[in-house]
């Protein structure tokens, strides 16, 4: 999988790269939009990461350009959060799906892998971390082909926790994917707490184990033997 | 009191005050000098008497000299001074049969070897119709006066101020909504146009203050996201290094902080956005279906509480309204209701064409229920819930709607009329 990374913040670049590379993506880094149109023009990738404020113009030209070469390149943008003009000019003009800064990198991996499956496999996509599997399209999730009764809540926590398998993921990631865009909400975790005591009891009664270990102070880890 | 009245008044008084004592003044001068003159026409004429007298020493003639009327008595003799006597008397008129005003004057005369009191008389009936004649002239000059002044007032009040009010009318106009100054006339009156000209200047002041503190909001809510979202993934790359507890607790705390800091930023930055009118789309908003999408969305969470919900749907209202800003108040209100709700209590929700209220079950608040609607209240350990009804108030107050928020044991009501 080829991903290209067009952020003028070094910093940034450097997190994003730092945090998918673990997952065999390849990474590659666009500072500017000019730098960026050469990529795409030779190079074809998979799934780019747009930053719409640009120092040289704005990325929504690069959009444009993506389409008008027919790529099929997945598009992820990011945009500042007062530029609700730019969201949806980007999605009008064909991005994928957008992330407002500042953004997880849990939510960025999750968002990443849940387009690119939905680009490679046209809906009959799976996820799989030991003896579970998930369908995220038809929301239905199985151990061991047994099936697994969750709520929608529950079923979008395994998904994210599947998604970002072997990391250390903050309780705000997880709340901010409940609630989405919801401000402050993430204040109050006890409704996280109990969706996970839930979806650990129905994952150990199906005999999946306890895949989902808490870190003190912190949050969770998903991790299959 | 308008500028007009006051001036008036205070000029109608003063007028009053200086033509009463003034008409006093006039009226003690004039009865004065008719006295004077009325005396000495009194003796003026006892001398003519008196020199009648010494010519042929009778007093038959006198009745002819006096022409008015003359009393002549005889007294007893006595120390033959001369003495004047000047008293006011009335004596009743035969013809009319009324009393009439009159002047005396009496002396002793000797004619012969008798002594007599003669009294003669004046009338002061023309000298008091003088009087009185005059004091109406008087009365009629001022009333002409009073009137006059007061017209001319209006009229030359409205001349001179005229450039005041145009200034004023001009200045009321201006809004900080739509910051930008109207040119005011210049007027002929040099304090009107210093006026103008101080208001110019701080309404100018007022603009690039203004104008400053926006663009130094705006910079800070646009320039502290990237060292947010720095501080936010270089957090979650360092959770993946981490061995021990007393990391991860310390990596924790960085994030949660900077998560509160990015949340605040972003309530922060979106009441400026309100305030700045940069959410002015009109379209028609379907209250209901808002209603019935943040109801679904928190359901998991109200289930989760079990909160029972009670759906009260009167009308289904369509009101003109930026669709985001539709959507922030509702989506706040519910939220509020949902997330400060009691183990068991419920959510009751009423619509109808002119009002949507929301009442939940929830804990006492300690707080008058008005300071909740400011920013950032702390109310409960939960953190700070103010500012998701200080953004509800501002769109609220934004489309000029009532807000109304009261609690009373354990009831918490939000009423918003529409």
């Amino acid at each position: 999988m080829k991903l290209l990374i067009v952020e003028d913040d070094a910093d940034i670049q450097e997190s994003i790269v730092a945090y998918l590379q673990p997952e065999g993506y390849v990474c590659e880094q666009a500072f500017d939009l000019k730098n960026a149109k050469d990529k795409i023009s030779m190079f074809s990738y998979d799934c780019v990461l747009i930053d719409i404020n640009l120092p040289d113009g704005s990325g929504l030209q690069l959009i444009q350009q993506l389409k008008q070469l027919k790529k099929t390149a997945g598009i992820i943008v990011i945009t500042a959060r007062d530029a609700i003009n730019d969201r949806v000019k980007a999605l009008e003009f064909g991005a994928d799906d957008y992330l407002v800064k500042p953004f997880n990198l849990a939510e960025l991996n999750a968002r990443i892998k849940s387009l690119l499956r939905r680009i490679q496999f046209h809906g009959n996509n799976q996820i799989t971390a030991g003896d579970i599997t998930i369908f995220p399209d038809r929301f239905h999730a199985e151990v061991g082909g047994q099936s697994l009764d969750l709520t929608k809540k529950e079923f979008e926590l395994l998904m994210f926790f599947m998604s970002n398998a072997g990391r250390v993921i903050a309780k705000e990631s997880l709340a901010g994917r409940l609630w989405g865009d919801d401000m402050d909400f993430s204040y109050s975790y006890d409704f996280v707490y109990s969706q996970i005591k839930n979806l650990r009891k129905k994952l150990k009664e199906k005999g999946a184990g306890d895949p989902i270990q808490t870190i003190y102070g912190v949050g969770y880890k998903f991790e299959t033997p | 009191m308008k500028l007009l009245t006051k001036t008036t008044l205070y000029f109608i008084t003063l007028s009053l005050v200086v033509f009463f004592v003034g008409g006093i003044g006039l009226y003690k001068i004039m009865q004065n000098l008719i006295e004077k003159e009325v005396n000495a026409d009194l003796y003026n004429r006892i001398h003519f008497i008196f020199n009648e007298l010494s010519r042929s020493d009778t007093l038959q003639n006198a009745q002819f000299i006096a022409t008015e009327p003359i009393e002549i008595k005889e007294v007893p003799p006595q120390d033959m001074k001369t003495m004047f006597q000047l008293s006011d008397t009335v004596l009743l008129n035969k013809v009319q049969h009324v009393y009439m005003p009159y002047r005396s004057l009496s002396t002793i005369v000797k004619s012969g070897n008798k002594y007599y009191q003669i009294r003669i008389y004046k009338s002061l009936i023309t000298s008091n119709y003088l009087i009185e004649k005059v004091a109406l002239v008087i009365m009629l000059m001022l009333l002409l006066y009073l009137l006059l002044t007061y017209f001319l007032n209006r009229y030359i009040l409205g001349k001179v101020w005229s450039d005041f009010f145009d200034s004023l009318k001009t200045m009321r106009n201006f809004s900080l909504e739509n910051p930008h100054r109207e040119p005011l006339q210049p007027s002929e009156v040099i304090e009107f146009n210093e006026l103008n000209h101080v208001l110019e200047e701080m309404t100018d002041k007022l603009i690039s203050d203004y104008e400053g503190v926006k663009e130094f909001t705006g910079n800070l809510f646009h320039e502290v996201q990237t060292p947010i979202s720095i501080i936010k993934n270089k957090t979650e790359l360092l959770y993946q290094e981490l061995d021990t507890e007393k990391q991860f607790q310390l990596a924790g705390s960085i994030f949660s902080a900077t998560n509160r800091l990015s949340d605040i930023i972003k309530s922060l930055g979106l009441l400026a956005r309100i305030d700045k009118n940069q959410f002015s789309r009109k379209e028609p908003i379907d209250f209901l279906e808002i209603i019935n999408k943040n109801l679904e969305h928190y359901r998991d969470m109200m289930e989760s509480k079990n909160i029972r919900l009670k759906k009260e749907i009167i009308s289904h209202p369509k009101k003109l309204m930026d669709p985001s800003l539709a959507e922030m108040l509702i989506n706040n209100l519910i939220k509020n209701a949902v997330r400060h709700n009691v183990e068991g209590g419920f959510l009751r929700i009423l619509l109808s064409e002119e009002v949507f209220e929301i009442t939940n079950s929830g804990n006492n608040p300690q707080l008058p229920t008005t300071e909740l609607f400011q920013q950032f209240t702390r109310s409960s350990e939960e953190g700070f819930m103010g500012i998701g009804l200080a953004i509800v108030q501002k769109i609220a107050h934004h489309y000029q709607m009532q807000i109304h928020y009261d609690y009373h044991e354990g009831i918490h009501r939000i009423r918003v009329g529409f």
